[in-house]
Order: structure tokens, then C-alpha cells, then sequence
């Protein structure tokens, strides 16, 4: 048995975990993983967080201002990785905890934990930074494979990455789909991943060049073709750190405060007590030190992302 | 100080080659450039950066590694900016046949080739620091395409400053701070009765704010007819816009790099303010840029070339952008 305390003191720290580790955590976390559903079943109180994008500082600050996954039941709704320079970091503190505490842990796939858009956005690049080659990249990419692509709250508020797909429009159809593979370029499981809501009259193209959008219309029919009351769901920035549309009928939680260091945005969680109330707690970045307190500078590194 | 703001060169260049390199530039539709100049166009900034490994394997290395990291939303930004500045120029390379281009802090762009290619009557004037520019006329004359099509001699027979010397083409070392060796030396290489385009991208806002209007003032007020092209990060004006003082701070703290008039003209209106009131100045952020003076068939075409993650993180950047073209 691995000591997973031990290793989520050195995650916490940033600290180097051996390449033969992160093998074994993953293959650990697939076998959990494989045996839950498309759509997890979760109960309340749980508080939903959205996007994380490596930014493990804030994935710790998160923690300390909503309870700490020993007290309280989280649901992530997927971008994990990419775009932060603590993508490792920070997926495997969501995996140690997913392993420790399985029942107060419930991972959704983004539409960034796949293959293909790690190796533009910046995972695959820090795992070869990091370990000289792509192994743990490829572990990981194992992992993303397995998680599950949306979650059910008291058979009340469906949790997905994006949104809503006009292939599938209910649970049980979303249940049905295979969804142990790379995220294809189209389809059902590429929208849920994928879409955004809008002010549309109905299914749109989406400017991302995946998914579609779609307006108040095809949320008002899946909730009560589903019988749910809410979407919650993550996948687009929101400087206010989150946004409810529709009457209320989907909400956008955004938890990566200034996002890529540079976007000046606060971060949200919400919570979902047992009569399905909602309270969002706001959370602003914070200066990330090292162990001595010194400030880590995550600015320096070559590339700048401003036009120069 | 100087040297820091030279980098930045490097920067703009990785960048461009990183939105060539995935097909973002060049846009032959907007650039209006003929098939074999599209290809050119590719061309010579490929060659630029193998040329520039000759001369100083350290900034090659910078801008190939930069290049090869470059997101999707930077691939954007780039090519709002170079399309945008192109489109201003041939808009009014249209409607007067006699032309100067003034580059004011040109580095390593290439935008004179296409000029000096398409249009037989335009004049091109490519000025920035003398480290800058030395660098690029040791470039241009080394690699063998780029000196075939400005034709250029493979020694440097010009002199300092002024280290391209020809009819068409010129390629000056100054200080632009220097409001006095500005003038002279474009009396010198310009004159005031042809109408000329000034572009200025991300100069201003590296300079003071005195020697910035000095400079503003003084090269408008020498040219009868003319159209001042700018480009520059904005801070913002929002009571909760907070992303002028976090790019502030990230510029100083990674590579002690000063933008002294970010927050200053921190609005399009306040950053139109700078030239004289009696210039007709249109200003546009680069978000307003690409959802009205980029048509729908173009987009389409960049939305198939990456899966862009993050539309709002493209707004909240392009928003911070503005593109200005003051003409009198």
C-alpha cells in the first residue's frame, strides 16, 4: 500500500514525485475509477469547483477556504491541467485525495485532460521539463480516460465540464456512452466537454471550434426532461468567478483566480447544502512562497504571454 | 533599460513565426498578397530566424523555443495585430500612390518586403536602436534571399547610422527618445510633401511619457498629409480591471521590463488623446478588431486551424489591445 499522506505533503510542497510513483498512483486511480458511472451519483452537502489549470497555490487556498477535503464533499469539474506551471501537482493532489477519501472526491474529465490539447496547452511540456521524458505524461493521460463525464447531485443538479450536447439530451443516453477513449473531435462526449451556454435561440456552432452552443430554450427542456433543477458547470472564465443564466437554471463556476497569472479574475466554489441551497464562496490568488517563505515567481519563465 | 526593451523584439518575432508557423499568418485575403508572395512571406521569416542563429545562437534559441510554446490565444493576438496594421496601410497605400512607410521601432519586422514588392511607388523607412538594426542589416545581408529581394549588397557599405542606404529602402540607428537626432535624420530620409504612413507598434509604451508626446508631436507636425498607425497594451479604466497593474508587476518582476504610460493612458479615448486634436483619429480595441473589421469567412478560417480553449481569456486580452490610426 502506498503511503498516500506522505505523498500528498510533498505534492503540497510542489515537491518532485519519482516517475515509478506517479505510475502507481495512476494505475491505482484507474481501478477506482473504471467502476464509476458516466454520471456519478453524489450526495449533499458537496461544494462544486470548476476549472483548476495548474495552479496548484490556489488549488490549496480553495481547500483552506471551503471546509478541506477532510470535513467536506468536493466535486471538480474537470481542466485540471494545462495552461498553469503546476499541472502535475496539482492533478495528482486531486488524485491522492480521490484515493484517500473516495467518497468525498468526485473527478469530472474537462475537456483539456485529453491527449491531443495537453500537447498544445502546456502539460505534456512540463511533464518532459520535469522528468526529461513523456512517461508520466502518457500515465496520466491513462487516468483521463477513466474519469467520469458529468455527476448527479441528489438526483437534482447535473455536473458536467461545458454543457449540453443536442445528440443526447438525457442522463440515461449519456449513461450509455463508451466514454473509456481519447475525447473524439465530435459527438456526445465532445460536446458535453466542449459546449457553452449563450444567448442563442437554439444549437449553435461554437467559435472554440468544438461543441455548440445553446441558450435558455435546451437548458429549460433538459431539466425537465430530466427532472433536474440546475446545470452546473465550468469551462469558461468569469471574472466575478462565477455566473448564473437562464433564471437561474444553469450556473458557471470558475475556480482558478487570476487566471494564467494574468487575468486579474476572482475564483468561485458553491456549495449545495441538503435542501439544495446555493452559497458561492469567493477566493482571490494569492503570492505563492516556498518553504522558507520566499516568494515563488511563477512569471519566470521564458515565454511571456503579452504581446510585446 | 535599453537592452531590456530590445528583447522585447524577440518576443514580437517568436511570436510571428509561432502564428505562421500554425498557419494564422499569412492571411492572403486581408494582406492581399498574390500566391507567390504569401509564400514568400513565410519564407522570409523562416530564413530571418535561421540567419539569426549565425549571428547570436542565444536569441535564437529564445525565440525557437518561444515559437514552439506558443498558445492559441497568443496566435490570435498576433494576428489581430499584424493583420490589423496591414489592412490600415494598403487601405491607404489605396488611396495615394506616392507613399513613405515610416517604421518607428521596427526590430526585425518584415513588413517592408511585401511593401516594396506591391507597390513600385512606396518607400519604406525602418528605424530602432542601433543594436537593433545593426543586427537586422547584418541579417538581411547575410541571407541570401532576403538580400536578393530587397537587392542589397552582401557588404555593408553604408555607414552609421544610416546602414541601408538605398533609393527605396532605408535602415537608420536612433534613439527615438532623442527627439533631435529623430528629426534630423528624418529630414534627412523623408520628405514632408509625400504623404506618409508612421507606425509605431509597441513603442510608445515603453518610452516616457514626455519623450513619447515629444516624439508624437513632432513627427506628425513635419508631414502634410500622413496616417499614424499605433499599436499598444491599454491598462484598462474599469474600477475592477485589474489587468494593466498585474501585467505591470509580471513585466517588472520576470524581466525588469517598464511600461511608464500603461496606466496613464489607460482607456482607447485617454491613449487617442496623445495626438493633436485636429487629426482624425479612429481607435479600436483588438477585440472590437476582430468581431467587426474581420469577416466571417476569415474567422471561420482561423476557429480550423487550433480548438481555442478560452474565448473570454482572448477578450479580456485583445480588450487590454487597441490599434489606432490617427490620418491628417
Amino acid at each position: 500500500m502506498m503511503d498516500l499522506d506522505k505523498i500528498i505533503a510533498s505534492l503540497r510542497e510542489g515537491k518532485h514525485i519519482p516517475e515509478e510513483t506517479v505510475f502507481r498512483l495512476c494505475l491505482n486511480s484507474q481501478e477506482l475509477l473504471m467502476n464509476e458511472g458516466n454520471v456519478a451519483q453524489v450526495d449533499t452537502p458537496v461544494t462544486i469547483c470548476g476549472d483548476i489549470h495548474g495552479q496548484l497555490h490556489d488549488l490549496l487556498t480553495l481547500f483552506e477556504k471551503s471546509g478541506g477535503v477532510e470535513k467536506t464533499r468536493y466535486i471538480f469539474l474537470g481542466d485540471f491541467v494545462d495552461r498553469g506551471f503546476y499541472s502535475l501537482e496539482s492533478f495528482l493532489l486531486l488524485l491522492c485525495y480521490k484515493l484517500r477519501y473516495p467518497d468525498r472526491v468526485t473527478l469530472i474529465r474537462g475537456n483539456h485532460e485529453t491527449r491531443q490539447i495537453t500537447k498544445v496547452y502546456g502539460f505534456y511540456d512540463e511533464v518532459v521539463r520535469k522528468y526529461g521524458n513523456s512517461n508520466v505524461w502518457r500515465y496520466c493521460c491513462e487516468v483521463f480516460d477513466y474519469l467520469s463525464l458529468g455527476a448527479i447531485i441528489n438526483n437534482s443538479i447535473f455536473c458536467v465540464h461545458g454543457g449540453l450536447s443536442p445528440d443526447m439530451t438525457t442522463l440515461d443516453e449519456i449513461r450509455t456512452i463508451d466514454r473509456k477513449q481519447e475525447v473524439p473531435h465530435e459527438g456526445a462526449m465532445c460536446d458535453l466537454l466542449w459546449s457553452d451556454p449563450e444567448d442563442v435561440d437554439t444549437w449553435s456552432l461554437s467559435p472554440r471550434g468544438a461543441g455548440f452552443l445553446f441558450g435558455k430554450q435546451e437548458v429549460d427542456q433538459f431539466l425537465e426532461k430530466n427532472n433536474v433543477e440546475l446545470i452546473a458547470r465550468a469551462h469558461q472564465l468569469v471574472m466575478e468567478g462565477y455566473k448564473e443564466m437562464f433564471d437561474g437554471g444553469l450556473v458557471t463556476v470558475w475556480s482558478a483566480p487570476n487566471y494564467c497569472y494574468r487575468c486579474g479574475n476572482v475564483a468561485a466554489v458553491l456549495k449545495i447544502d441538503d435542501d439544495l441551497n446555493r452559497e458561492y464562496t469567493i477566493f482571490e490568488a494569492v503570492q505563492a512562497q516556498n518553504e522558507v517563505g520566499n516568494a515563488i515567481i511563477p512569471t519566470k519563465k521564458s515565454q511571456m504571454d503579452y504581446f510585446l | 533599460m535599453e537592452r531590456i526593451i530590445q528583447q522585447t523584439d524577440y518576443d514580437a518575432l517568436s511570436c510571428k513565426l509561432a502564428a505562421i508557423s500554425a498557419g494564422y499568418l499569412p492571411s492572403s485575403a486581408l494582406q492581399r498578397l498574390p500566391a507567390d508572395l504569401a509564400k514568400k512571406y513565410t519564407q522570409w521569416h523562416r530564413e530571418y530566424l535561421l540567419t539569426l542563429k549565425k549571428f547570436s545562437r542565444r536569441a535564437f534559441g529564445k525565440v525557437d523555443q518561444t515559437m514552439r510554446s506558443s498558445f492559441p490565444v497568443m496566435n490570435y493576438g498576433t494576428y489581430l495585430r499584424t493583420v490589423g496594421i496591414d489592412v490600415a496601410i494598403l487601405d491607404f497605400l489605396d488611396a495615394n500612390e506616392k507613399v513613405q512607410v515610416v517604421n518607428l521601432g521596427c526590430g526585425s519586422d518584415l513588413r517592408m518586403l511585401p511593401l516594396l514588392m506591391m507597390f513600385p511607388h512606396v518607400r519604406c523607412v525602418d528605424i530602432d536602436y542601433s543594436d537593433s538594426v545593426q543586427l537586422k542589416n547584418k541579417i538581411l545581408r547575410e541571407n541570401g534571399t532576403l538580400r536578393n529581394d530587397l537587392d542589397l549588397s552582401e557588404d555593408s557599405a553604408d555607414s552609421s547610422p544610416v546602414l541601408v542606404d538605398q533609393e527605396r529602402y532605408k535602415l537608420i540607428a536612433c534613439d527615438l527618445n532623442d527627439i533631435l537626432e529623430t528629426t534630423r535624420l528624418l529630414n534627412t530620409c523623408t520628405s514632408g510633401d509625400i504623404p506618409t504612413i508612421i507606425i509605431s507598434e509597441c513603442l510608445l509604451c515603453y518610452m516616457h511619457e514626455k519623450e513619447s508626446q515629444l516624439l508624437i508631436h513632432a513627427v506628425s507636425a513635419k508631414y502634410a498629409h500622413g496616417l499614424w498607425i499605433s499599436y499598444d497594451p491599454i491598462g484598462g479604466s474599469q474600477p475592477n480591471d485589474r489587468f494593466g497593474t498585474i501585467m505591470q508587476s509580471n513585466l517588472r518582476e520576470s524581466r525588469n521590463l517598464e511600461m511608464p504610460t500603461l496606466m496613464t493612458y489607460n482607456s482607447k479615448e485617454k491613449y487617442a488623446s496623445r495626438w493633436p486634436e485636429t487629426l482624425n483619429v479612429i481607435i479600436n480595441d483588438m477585440w472590437e478588431v476582430l468581431n467587426t473589421q474581420i469577416p466571417e469567412i476569415e474567422r471561420k478560417r482561423l476557429r480550423s486551424l487550433q480548438f481555442l480553449d478560452e474565448l473570454e481569456e482572448l477578450k479580456v486580452m485583445q480588450t487590454h489591445y487597441i490599434l489606432m490610426k490617427a490620418e491628417w
